[in-house]
Order: C-alpha cells, then sequence, then structure tokens
C-alpha cells in the first residue's frame, strides 16, 4: 500500500504544477514518476534487482534541483557550473569504476543529498537575507526548500546507513524498516512539493 | 534490533534538525515582519505629524495675512475714505470723489472678504454649523446660484483641527463648484452619529465622479484637489464623488470624531 502511494506520490506535484510546467521542480516531479515505472521493466528485462535506473535517476535529480536553485543561491554562473560539474563528475567515476551501474551507487547519493540539505540551507538563508518575501506560507520557494531539506535530511542517514543492512543479523526487519521510512519520506516530500508547485512563482 | 533503533534515532535526529531549521526561519521571518510593522507605524506617525504641522504652518501664515489685512490695510483704506468724505465738502468735483469712495467700500468689502476666508473667526468661536451656514450664505449673496445649508443633526464642538479641515475642505469643494460645475443650486448638508460626522456637498452643475477625482488628483496641477486629500488624510477622513442622477452631484465627506464639549 505504501510502495502504490509512494509510487504514485509523484503525480501531486505534477498536477499541482500543471501551469507551472517552467519550473524544474516539476520536471523533478516527472522523472521520479517515470523512474518510478521504468524499474518494474528494467526488472523485467534482466531478471534481477538492478540500480541501473536508479543512479540514472540520482543524476537527473541532482541536475534537476541543482538547476532550480541556480538563479535563487548561486550568485555566480560559474560557481554553479563548477558545483554541479564536479558532483557530477564524482558520481560518475565513482559509479564507473567502483559500484558499478547495475548497482546502486549508496555514496554517490549520500554526497548528492548532502549537497541538497546545503542548497535548501542556503536557499533559507537567501530568503532571510534578501527579505523578498515577506509571508513564508505565500512562497513557492519557501515550501520547495521545506521538502528538499526534509526529504534530504531523512533520506541521507537512511542512505549512510544501508552498509550496516547488509551485514546486520536481522536483516530482513531493516530493510522492511528501511522501506517504510524512505516511502514515507518520497510521500512527504512529493505532497510538499505540490504544495510548493501549487503556489505562484515568487516575484 | 540495535541496529534498527539507531536508523530510527538517526533520522529522526536529522528530521527534527531539519524542523528546527525551518522552524528558526518561521521565527526569524516572524520577527523581521513584526520590526517591519512598527518602522511602518513610526514611518506613518512621522508622515502624519509632518502633514498636521505643515497644515498648523499654513493656518498660521493664513492667519498673519488675515490680521494684517484685517488690521492694518482695511484701517488704512477707510482712514482714505474718511479724507476723500472731508474732502468732497471742500472740492468741487464730487462725482469723481463719490466714485473713489464707492471703490474704496468695494475694496474694504473684499479685504472684510478675504480676511474673513482666510480666518474664518466664526469657526473658532461660534463652531463648525455656524461657519458653514456662514458659506452657504456668502455662497448665497450671488445671484447666479442659490445656496443652502441644513443640518440634519446638531453638530457637536469638534477638535479645532478637524473642524478647521473639514470647513476648508468644504470651502475648497464650494469655490471648485462654482469655478468649474457652473451649478445653479448648491447644498450643504450636514449630520452627526457617535463617533462619525458625514457632511455632503450636493449641487446640480457638471460634477465629477470618484474616478474622475481619483485620474484628476494624479495629473500635474490640481492643487485644490491635493489639498483636500491632505486634509482629509490629517483628520483620518474620506472623500466620495457621486453622480447620483443626471443633474445631481454629490461629495461625502466623513469623518471620525471625538467631541470636545
Amino acid at each position: 500500500m505504501l510502495l502504490l502511494l509512494s509510487i504514485l506520490s509523484p503525480l501531486l506535484p505534477i498536477i499541482a504544477g500543471l501551469r507551472r510546467r517552467n519550473n524544474f521542480l516539476w520536471w523533478y516531479a516527472v522523472c521520479s514518476i517515470l523512474n518510478e515505472g521504468l524499474v518494474p521493466v528494467v526488472r523485467r528485462c534482466f531478471q534481477a534487482e538492478v540500480a541501473i535506473t536508479s543512479n540514472l535517476f540520482a543524476l537527473c535529480e541532482c541536475c534537476l534541483i541543482f538547476l532550480f536553485y541556480k538563479n535563487k543561491v548561486f550568485p555566480k554562473g560559474t560557481l554553479f557550473y563548477f558545483w554541479l560539474g564536479i558532483s557530477l563528475s564524482f558520481f560518475i567515476t565513482l559509479t564507473t569504476f567502483d559500484t558499478g551501474w547495475f548497482r546502486l551507487n549508496r555514496l554517490g547519493i549520500s554526497v548528492f543529498l548532502i549537497e541538497y540539505i546545503g542548497l535548501s540551507i542556503w536557499g533559507f538563508f537567501t530568503i532571510l537575507r534578501q527579505q523578498k518575501i515577506l509571508f513564508l506560507e505565500q512562497s513557492s520557494f519557501f515550501w520547495s526548500n521545506i521538502a528538499i531539506l526534509i526529504y534530504s535530511s531523512g533520506a541521507f542517514f537512511l542512505f549512510l546507513l544501508t552498509i550496516h543492512i547488509k551485514t546486520a543479523a536481522d536483516k530482513a526487519t531493516l530493510i522492511q524498516l528501511w522501506n517504510t521510512l524512505f516511502l514515507s519520506l518520497n510521500i512527504l516530500k512529493n505532497i510538499l512539493l505540490a504544495i510548493a508547485l501549487s503556489k505562484k512563482e515568487d516575484a | 534490533m540495535k541496529t534498527a533503533g539507531i536508523v530510527i534515532l538517526g533520522v529522526s535526529a536529522m528530521l527534527l534538525m531539519a524542523m528546527g531549521v525551518i522552524l528558526f526561519v518561521i521565527l526569524y521571518q516572524r520577527r523581521v515582519i513584526q520590526s517591519q510593522i512598527e518602522i511602518e507605524r513610526i514611518n506613518r506617525e512621522k508622515q502624519q505629524e509632518l502633514l498636521n504641522a505643515s497644515i498648523r504652518s499654513e493656518e498660521q501664515e493664513r492667519m498673519r495675512i488675515a490680521a494684517e489685512l484685517h488690521d492694518d490695510i482695511a484701517p488704512t483704506l477707510a482712514s482714505v475714505k474718511l479724507y476723500l468724505s472731508t474732502a468732497a465738502l471742500k472740492m468741487t468735483d464730487t462725482p469723481l470723489i463719490q466714485q473713489s469712495k464707492a471703490l474704496l467700500d468695494e475694496s474694504l468689502q473684499k479685504i472684510r472678504n478675504i480676511a474673513h476666508k482666510l480666518q474664518p473667526s466664526t469657526l473658532y468661536y461660534l463652531g463648525l454649523e455656524v461657519s458653514l451656514q456662514a458659506l452657504a450664505d456668502m455662497i448665497g449673496q450671488s445671484d447666479s446660484v442659490h445656496a443652502a445649508y441644513i443640518s440634519l443633526a446638531r453638530l457637536p464642538r469638534l477638535p479645532e483641527n478637524t473642524e478647521l479641515s473639514l470647513y476648508r475642505v468644504v470651502q475648497e469643494l464650494t469655490h471648485n463648484i462654482l469655478k468649474h460645475a457652473h451649478p445653479r443650486s448648491l447644498t450643504i448638508e450636514s449630520t452627526a452619529v457617535p463617533g462619525q460626522v458625514t457632511l455632503v456637498v450636493s449641487h446640480d452643475g457638471t460634477g465629477i465622479t470618484q474616478h474622475l477625482f481619483d485620474e484628476l488628483l494624479y495629473k500635474k496641477g490640481a492643487i485644490g484637489l491635493k489639498n483636500i486629500v491632505t486634509r482629509l488624510k490629517s483628520i483620518d477622513a474620506s472623500v466620495y464623488f457621486e453622480q447620483v442622477s443626471v443633474s445631481l452631484f454629490t461629495i461625502t465627506i466623513q469623518a471620525p470624531i471625538k467631541e470636545v464639549f
């Protein structure tokens, strides 16, 4: 039930943001649902649990979240491209030469999640510094930051601890717990993104 | 079970930290909003003080000019008239002297009127009601306009600033109506309910509506209309222009009041 809700939850921001298709977070929601849809297809093709779609989705997620923050928190374009380049290079290198594309690059994803935490905190700092937004609850950017910060904070710890799951005695319980927590976070993120995309673009 | 506990604890801690950041942002922003509201309130108060000061100095200047006219120029002209009367007894060219005396009488009357307009003493001593009656009487002296004042409910004495501002606004409005609207009749009505006084100036000339009034306010010039707005703002009053029928225009002024006595 939770899995189904999690798979379908990206529909919320997609529907809420139909009129805001120029927002990168709307495309992020589209990528999420495509990823959720492709996972069973890939599983059937390879007759095994392969993480190529998840790795590719992690790259897309990184690009879209960075692009979302590009004009909002990055004072200079060069810094944005440099940081994005470094992050993508790190993930691609690590996946190619260490984990491989068919296994989930958890370390790479954890690094991405730290970056998202940093970006969202930076986003909050920008809101407070610029004081362009007076009523936060009406701001799309504020809700987007909440969605990204909560999701990244929760998921970061989950990804960080997955190494221990493999060696733990109660592996099955832990996997179930991991799934429950991650799916809950995913649903919460999509609800918050739907709120963000339902708001008007900040002036 | 130990690892499960760590996972739950860790995720909870991370989420709590995230919530802490969000809460901090919300509380900080709330504080910023409160301080902005406070700054706006102080600015508004300062603006109001400046407005009142400018109106006060304008009134003081008017009083000074009125006093000069009334106490200095008018007696001088009266003396000239007296000399002319004495001269008329001694000289033969009496029609010329009579004409000069008539012109002097006219000048004296004009000076008195100007002095009265600048410093309406009835307003200070007898209040707004009597002053509006006097204003209507003065307008009614002209043959082309029939002017009347109707008091629907007795007006109490109001703070000096309120009475003066309301009187000046009605004075400016009637002046504008006579100058631009060319009415045949003009009525000033006043009524008061606890906490509010309402003045209505109605006429059958070529009036303006609220929309046109708002447009005129932003045009170059229109000093009279801008003065009306400034005066009304100084006493938190409002004005509304309306076309009631084809040939009836009204201007309604509503002011909050605190009775003095």
